[in-house]
C-alpha cells in the first residue's frame, strides 16, 4: 500500500515523515486557493530533498480558475517530480491534457460520485440488502465508465471513505484507486458560507462577493438533530470525519491511502 | 427563448403547455422503490416521475400532437454495473416510444447513449457542473447539444462560456432551485424518503401482528419496531440541506455572535417562492436558448406560477421595451401573480437585485 500526504499549505509540510512516498499539493474546492508559483516551488524543493513525488491537485474551476492554473503550466511541465495531476473538473482536463502529456491524470474525488451522508451510520442497518450495494458503489465501477476513462488515458481515481462501506471491485480493471482519510467531503458550493462571515452588513451572500480567506481562520461544526454525527464546514465545503479504514482494500482496487492532517482547505 | 417545465405525471402535460411552457422534462422509473430499476435518475420518488411505459407513451402522444418536445432525465449520480444491461433495454424502448432527447450528467452516460443511437439529443444536466468554456467544449465534442448552466454561475461567466462555444445551446435555471450547495457536486442523498421505507404499511402490519399472539412473533416484530422508529428519526426532516443546524465556531473569538448569526441565516431552510424575471433580460441578451423551471415533484401551482410569469416576461422582452421599463413591469407581474415582494432573499440571481438596487449597492460598498 502506497501512502501519500495531502497538504494545502506549506506549514503542513511538518506532518511529512518517511512513510509517505508522495505529497498531494493544491486545492480541490476553491479556485481562489490555487497555490502560487512561489509556494509550488517550495514544495518542489522540499520533495526533491526528501525524494518523494508530487501530485498537483486542481479544483473545479471557472475560466478564471483555468487561467490561474495556466500560470503554473511552465513549472508543472518542467518539474518531473510533479508526475500526477488530480483534476476535479472536466474543463481543466480538456484544457491541459494535451499540454501536460507526460503527466499521469487522475480523476479527483469531486468528480467520482459517491453517496456521502452521515445518516448512513443508521441507514445501512435498514436499507434492503439488494439496494445497499448501490449506495456503496460508484459509476466508476462499471465497464462503460472504466472504458471511457482508459480511452482518455486516466488510470487512477480518487475515493472518499464511506460510513456505509465501499462496494467496488476495481482490482479486476486497469483502474486503480486512492482512498482519502480522515476528512471526507460531502458537499461544496460557490456561494461560500465562510466568506464574509464576520461581516456586520445584512446581505445575502452571492457568488460575486469576494472574501478575505476566512476559510484559513474559521472552522464550523454543524450539528443537526437528525444527523448522527456532526459535519465540519471549512470554507465552501462540508466534510465528515471518518478514520476507520475499510477492509479488503486491495480487492477493491485501492492501492494508495491519502492522509490529510487537517481539513484540506 | 423557450420555457422548459417539469412534469411529474400525465395530468400536468396539457395544463403546463396551455400556460406557455414550450418544452417539458420528466423521469421514468419502473418498478418498486426497493428495486434497482427504479434508480434511473436523480429523483426516485413516484411524484417526480412517470411510472410506466404507458404513461410515457401517453405523454409523448400529447407532446407530438401539440408540437412540443419531451426530455427524459438519465442523471442519477450513480449507476451500478448491475443496472447497465437493463438500462440499455430501457433506453432503446424509450427511443422506440418516440423520445429522443435525454438529460444526462456524466460523460460516460453520453458515451453510452451515443453508442446506442448516434442521433439522440443530449442535454448536459446542471449536475454535469459546466463552470467553464473548456468543459462545455468537452461535452460538445462528445456529442452534447445543450448545456444546462448550474445554478452557481455568474452572468459574466455565462457570457464567456457562450461566446467561446457558439455551436452549443445553453439553458439557465430560473425558478424553484434555490439550493445553497452545487447539486452536481453534492453527495448528500436525496434518494431516500419516508415512502422508501414504506412506514405506513409497516405500521399497519405491526398493528395487525400485535393483535395476534405476541410472544410467538416477538422476534419477528421487534426488528420492525426498531426499523420504523429509526426511519421516523432519520426522516423527520426532508433533506440534510434543509435541516436546522446548530453551529459551533472554532476558534472562538470576539466576533462570535456576528459569525453565528450570518451562518444561521445561511443555513435557514428557505423554500419560499422564487423569482428570476429581472435576470431574464440579461439571459436573453446572452442568447440563452431556454430557461428551466425546477421541481418535477412540486405542487402544480409552484410549477404554474413561474411558467405564467415567464411567458408574460418573454412577451415583454420580445416587444423590445427598455431595460428600466422591463424591470418595473416584471416586478408588477411578480406581485400580481404570487403576491411576493421583490427582495434579494427570493431572487434567483441576487446579484441582479444588488446591481440594480442602488440603496443596496451603497450599503454594500460602505
Amino acid at each position: 500500500m502506497d501512502h501519500a500526504l495531502f497538504i494545502t499549505n506549506l506549514k503542513n509540510l511538518k506532518f511529512f515523515d518517511k512513510k509517505y512516498s508522495r505529497i498531494y499539493f493544491g486545492n480541490e474546492f476553491c479556485e481562489r486557493l490555487i497555490p502560487d508559483k512561489a509556494d509550488l516551488n517550495k514544495v518542489v524543493d522540499f520533495c526533491k530533498k526528501n525524494n518523494v513525488l508530487i501530485s498537483f491537485v486542481t479544483p473545479y474551476a471557472t475560466d478564471k480558475g483555468i487561467n490561474a492554473i495556466s500560470e503554473l503550466i511552465d513549472l508543472l511541465k518542467e518539474e518531473k517530480i510533479i508526475d500526477e495531476i488530480i483534476f476535479n473538473d472536466w474543463g481543466v482536463f480538456n484544457k491541459f491534457k494535451g499540454i501536460l502529456k507526460s503527466k499521469r491524470w487522475v480523476k479527483g474525488r469531486v468528480l467520482t460520485k459517491q453517496y456521502k451522508d452521515t445518516r448512513f451510520i443508521e441507514l445501512k442497518k435498514i436499507i434492503p440488502k439488494n439496494i445497499l450495494p448501490w449506495f456503496q458503489s460508484s459509476t466508476v465501477d462499471t465497464e462503460i465508465s472504466q472504458d471511457f476513462l482508459i480511452n482518455k488515458n486516466v488510470f487512477r481515481i480518487e475515493l472518499d471513505n464511506l460510513f456505509q462501506g465501499i462496494n467496488m471491485k476495481l482490482s479486476r480493471s486497469d483502474i486503480k484507486a486512492s482512498l482519502y482519510y480522515p476528512y471526507n467531503f460531502i458537499t461544496t458550493t460557490r456561494i461560500c458560507q465562510s466568506a464574509r462571515c464576520t461581516s456586520k452588513k445584512k446581505k445575502k451572500v452571492t457568488i460575486e462577493d469576494g472574501c478575505s480567506f476566512e476559510c484559513r481562520t474559521y472552522t464550523f461544526d454543524l450539528k443537526a438533530k437528525d444527523m448522527p454525527k456532526s459535519m465540519k464546514l471549512k470554507g465552501n465545503t462540508c466534510f465528515y470525519y471518518l478514520d476507520r479504514l475499510p477492509k479488503e482494500m486491495i480487492e477493491k482496487g485501492i492501492d494508495r491511502l491519502v492522509f490529510m492532517p487537517e481539513i484540506p482547505m | 427563448m423557450n420555457i422548459l417545465a417539469p412534469i411529474g405525471n400525465v395530468n400536468e402535460v396539457n395544463s403546463l403547455l396551455d400556460i406557455g411552457a414550450d418544452e417539458l422534462y420528466t423521469g421514468l422509473t419502473i418498478g418498486s422503490i426497493n428495486d434497482l430499476t427504479n434508480y434511473t435518475n436523480a429523483r426516485i420518488k413516484n411524484n417526480h416521475n412517470l411510472i410506466d411505459w404507458d404513461q410515457l407513451k401517453s405523454v409523448n402522444e400529447i407532446i407530438v400532437a401539440r408540437k412540443s418536445r419531451l426530455h427524459l432525465t438519465l442523471n442519477s449520480p450513480i449507476y451500478s454495473k448491475e443496472q447497465f444491461p437493463w438500462l440499455e433495454t430501457y433506453v432503446k424502448k424509450t427511443i422506440d416510444t418516440g423520445i429522443k432527447s435525454f438529460i444526462v450528467n456524466c460523460p460516460s452516460m453520453v458515451q453510452f447513449l451515443k453508442d446506442i443511437d448516434k442521433k439522440v439529443n443530449i442535454k448536459m444536466s446542471c449536475l454535469a457542473v459546466v463552470l467553464n468554456s473548456e468543459s462545455a467544449k468537452f461535452y460538445h465534442d462528445m456529442g452534447a447539444s445543450t448545456i444546462v448552466f448550474p445554478r452557481h454561475v455568474t452572468f459574466d461567466e455565462m457570457r464567456n462560456i457562450i461566446k467561446n462555444n457558439p455551436k452549443l445551446k445553453f439553458e439557465a435555471m430560473i425558478a424553484n432551485s434555490r439550493c445553497r450547495n452545487m447539486n452536481g457536486l453534492c453527495n448528500f442523498t436525496h434518494q431516500m424518503e419516508r415512502k422508501w421505507f414504506d412506514i405506513g404499511s409497516q405500521k399497519k402490519k405491526f398493528s395487525v401482528l400485535k393483535k395476534k399472539v405476541f410472544g410467538y412473533y416477538y422476534q419477528k416484530i421487534m426488528p420492525y419496531v426498531q426499523n420504523t422508529k429509526m426511519a421516523y428519526k432519520v426522516f423527520k426532516k426532508r433533506a440534510p440541506c434543509r435541516d436546522d443546524y446548530k453551529i459551533k465556531i472554532s476558534p472562538e473569538n470576539s466576533k462570535k455572535r456576528i459569525i453565528k448569526k450570518n451562518l444561521e441565516d445561511f443555513y435557514k431552510p428557505n423554500m419560499g417562492k422564487e423569482c428570476g424575471l429581472c435576470a431574464l433580460y440579461y439571459l436573453k441578451q446572452m442568447s440563452v436558448s431556454s430557461v428551466k423551471i425546477v421541481g418535477r415533484g412540486r405542487a402544480m401551482n409552484i410549477k404554474k406560477e413561474p411558467a405564467i410569469m415567464l411567458k408574460k416576461a418573454i412577451k415583454l422582452l420580445n416587444k423590445g421595451i427598455s431595460k428600466e421599463e422591463y424591470f418595473v413591469k416584471v416586478k408588477k407581474i411578480l406581485k400580481e401573480t404570487t403576491n411576493v415582494k421583490c427582495s434579494p432573499f427570493n431572487c434567483h440571481y441576487p446579484e441582479v437585485f444588488y446591481n440594480q438596487n442602488s440603496t443596496f449597492q451603497k450599503l454594500y460598498k460602505k
